[in-house]
């Protein structure tokens, strides 16, 4: 199978019980784009995520995953060992709360270094390097390489988390929220570091956020979703001026001003 | 004394039948830890249990056993095992390495090689080497299952980034045959060599975890390390103050109010040989 | 060359009832490199709205919108995304830039993305923002705090520093005093010189008068 799309979700439909999360989602993205999904709680945008990045499982439809190698692979029918894999070094998930992304008692180079090891780097000068490397890149003082990760505030653990996840060069990442429990002035300087190392890396990435001033800044495109499904989407800037759908333009005229 | 009553080698011969085929899976796939049903022994949890259940399942009436407990076979743990199996079974029992067919340990190797037909059975406290890293049972096995071994690199990084050398120094993790990461037990390191290509069998049993798992003779386990900070067996940088040697693992004792200490082997058979060695071949 | 055909444009309000309001009808128009056209009209005439749908921004209810012979209207978001990325500068009256991101990386960061190196980038930008007067000891802080003429420099040079063959102009020249707009005037002959095919709005008549080629007054397009 031929695909340029680094991810294609086609018709996918989540359930739980009688609530349909997501109904029939078609999706694809591409290197280099970030592509924000918008809407509100519970309208099936962290579902949606959880079924690309492969911790749920689709009741239907299909995910496809190309890798490295234009090698690709329906993530809905894969083995476990090699799903895995794949997360460990072609995708990478950064949560709203660092604290579920990161090893809270192991200090932050070893957050950092563990990916590097779970692919069988055994070289611990190189680990270490590499770990002192990206605290540099996230804009952490490598001198705070052995301390952990509580000693930190929380935008410098999303920024740590960032790291962690960044380390193997994924070839996407998905986020869910990544700024949602920041302040203003972290969120800014946490959104600045993904763009730019997005466009730095050519990776793609995929935002779930109900912020549309993040989305404004920082997404290619847009996908907005109601009740499970996109209702919208298209360029960010489209959607936002000249949204067509109702809900939409209830949620452009809903931001409020400062 | 009541010692009829009891089957031979305390528990009866349908357990023993079970945990015997837990330790055969054990061998089949070395260092994969078996479940099995550990039963109530007459002694608590901490005090070898799971090892006493797994001599119970092997010895015979023409076996000679040895017990030793941090390498000595006159502590209380150790003499207390041996008295009871004494009970039990009525076998032979040694101190002597050499002579003994079935070897029950608490923390220690013994220094003298073992040899093919020699049984070494340790007492395990904690037999998922990935425990502290990781509470959930749930998970670990799923870390064996998909062979996700980097956190244990990751302990071993810690080691290193906190005291600037793989500071675990006992219960050190090994890889089993290429492919299982076991504990060893809380062995010091300084054993964890002996482990491998050893002729004897080796088998693990914990009795409140219960779980058995074994190394079959002549199998290659290795100590995980990092390539720029390889694995060292360390020891003491002594020499034993009895008997003089110098290539065995050392005990330090306290020998007097006054904060004096001396180093002496921590194998109690090791150190009296080497000194009647001395007596009769000075 | 950027050719209109049959535009036509209407929103729907869902939050106000679903009302329908048509903007324009019929629209034909083209633009050729090297020309400046200057939309004109009174405020809410749709300048900017026509202005959005050829940036791809607001998608017409009929008719095609040509760039180069590709219609943006009907191709897929990611070559609309390559088409704007490498061919088509728009500089609104306001700045949008993510907060705390210093004025010297949102410039240069326009030609690092397109792929320069990046002390040939920043060279770039230390001599565009020199020419547009934006003094030295700013270069370091984010533009957010500035005045709204330093602004709209910065918003200008981070567009103008790229050689986009198409330019959008929305009222560049809105707060700026007259040796700036004289500086602006600069940089769009250059533009023109080079084959750069331009749309403008310009509130004050004199600039239009000086740079703009063809004016057309959008309310002919109801």
């Amino acid at each position: 199978m031929n695909m340029n799309e680094i991810i294609k979700i086609t018709d996918l439909t989540k359930s739980f019980g009688n609530i349909i999360a997501c109904s029939s989602i078609t999706l694809e993205v591409y290197p280099g784009e970030i592509v924000g999904i918008v809407g509100e709680s519970g309208s099936g945008k962290t579902t949606l995520l959880k079924c690309a990045s492969g911790l749920y499982k689709p009741d239907s439809g299909e995910v496809f995953f190309r890798s490295d190698d234009n090698y690709v692979q329906n993530i809905c029918n894969i083995s476990e060992p090699d799903l895995r894999q794949l997360m460990r070094t072609d995708w990478s998930f950064i949560h709203q709360n660092p604290r579920d992304g990161l090893r809270m008692n192991i200090s932050a180079g070893g957050n950092i270094g563990e990916k590097l090891m779970a692919i069988g780097n055994r070289h611990y000068g190189n680990i270490r390097e590499a770990a002192a490397a990206w605290l540099e890149k996230v804009e952490i003082d490598s001198s705070r390489i052995d301390e952990l990760p509580s000693n930190f505030s929380g935008g410098m653990q999303q920024r740590l988390q960032i790291a962690r996840c960044l380390i193997t060069e994924p070839k996407l990442i998905y986020m869910d929220e990544p700024t949602g429990g920041l302040d203003v002035s972290v969120q800014a300087k946490i959104l600045d570091l993904i763009k730019k190392l997005v466009e730095e890396l050519n990776i793609a990435a995929v935002i779930v956020t109900h912020d549309l001033g993040v989305v404004r800044l920082l997404a290619d495109r847009v996908l907005v979703m109601k009740d499970g499904h996109i209702v919208e989407q298209g360029i960010t800037d489209q959607v936002l001026d000249d949204p067509h759908h109702a809900y939409t333009q209830l949620l452009v005229s809903s931001i409020i001003q400062v | 004394m009541d010692e009829l009553k009891y089957n031979f080698a305390y528990l009866d011969e349908q357990t023993k039948k079970t945990i015997r085929r837990a330790i055969l899976k054990g061998l089949s796939i070395p260092g994969y830890q078996v479940p099995f049903s550990s039963r109530e022994m007459p002694m608590p949890y901490g005090w070898g249990t799971g090892g006493i259940q797994v001599t119970s399942s092997c010895i015979k009436q023409d076996d000679t056993l040895k017990v030793i407990d941090q390498g000595s076979d006159d502590t209380t743990n150790a003499v207390s095992i041996r008295n009871f199996f004494k009970r039990v079974t009525n076998v032979q029992t040694t101190e002597d390495t050499n002579k003994a067919t079935i070897i029950q340990t608490r923390h220690r190797i013994p220094e003298i090689p073992l040899v093919e037909k020699q049984i070494l059975i340790y007492q395990v406290p904690t037999p998922e080497p990935f425990r502290f890293l990781e509470p959930s049972e749930f998970e670990t096995r799923k870390i064996h299952a998909l062979k996700e071994y980097g956190i244990m690199h990751l302990k071993l990084y810690e080691d290193i980034s906190k005291n600037g050398h793989i500071s675990t120094s006992y219960n050190y993790p090994v890889l089993v045959d290429d492919n299982y990461i076991s504990a060893p037990s809380p062995i010091p390191k300084f054993d964890n060599p002996k482990m491998n290509n050893n002729p004897a069998i080796q088998l693990f049993g914990a009795g409140r975890e219960q779980r058995i798992y074994a190394i079959p003779p002549y199998t290659k386990v290795i100590s995980l390390d990092f390539e720029d900070y390889p694995f060292e067996a360390t020891k003491a940088n002594a020499v034993c103050q009895l008997c003089g040697a110098t290539d065995s693992y050392l005990d330090e004792i306290i020998i007097d109010n006054a904060g004096g200490r001396m180093f002496v082997c921590s194998d109690t058979n090791y150190c009296q040989n080497n000194l009647l060695k001395k007596i009769y071949n000075p | 060359m950027i050719e209109l055909k049959d535009i036509s444009k209407s929103f729907r309000l869902y939050t106000q009832n679903s009302a329908k309001i048509t903007v324009f009808k019929d629209v034909n128009l083209t633009v050729n490199r090297g020309e400046l056209v200057a939309f004109t009209g009174k405020s809410g005439s749709g300048k900017t709205t026509l202005m959005k749908m050829i940036y791809g921004n607001y998608l017409p209810s009929k008719g095609s919108i040509l760039v180069d012979k590709t219609d943006i209207t009907k191709i897929n978001l990611q070559d609309l995304i390559r088409i704007r990325n490498h061919k088509m500068g728009y500089i609104s009256q306001f700045l949008r830039v993510i907060p705390r991101v210093s004025t010297m990386n949102i410039v240069s960061d326009s030609l690092i993305k397109l792929g320069s190196e990046k002390e040939d980038a920043l060279a770039q930008a230390s001599e565009l923002l020199n020419f547009l007067d934006i003094p030295r000891k700013l270069w370091n802080l984010s533009p957010l705090t500035f005045s709204g003429g330093e602004q709209q420099r910065i918003n200008i040079a981070r567009a103008m520093i790229c050689n986009y063959p198409y330019f959008l102009l929305d009222e560049p020249t809105a707060s700026l005093d007259n040796k700036n707009i004289e500086k602006v005037i600069t940089l769009i002959d250059k533009l023109k010189k080079n084959g750069c095919a331009i749309i403008g709005i310009f509130h004050d008549e004199m600039i239009r008068n000086e740079i703009a080629d063809r004016e057309i007054d959008v309310n002919s397009f109801k």
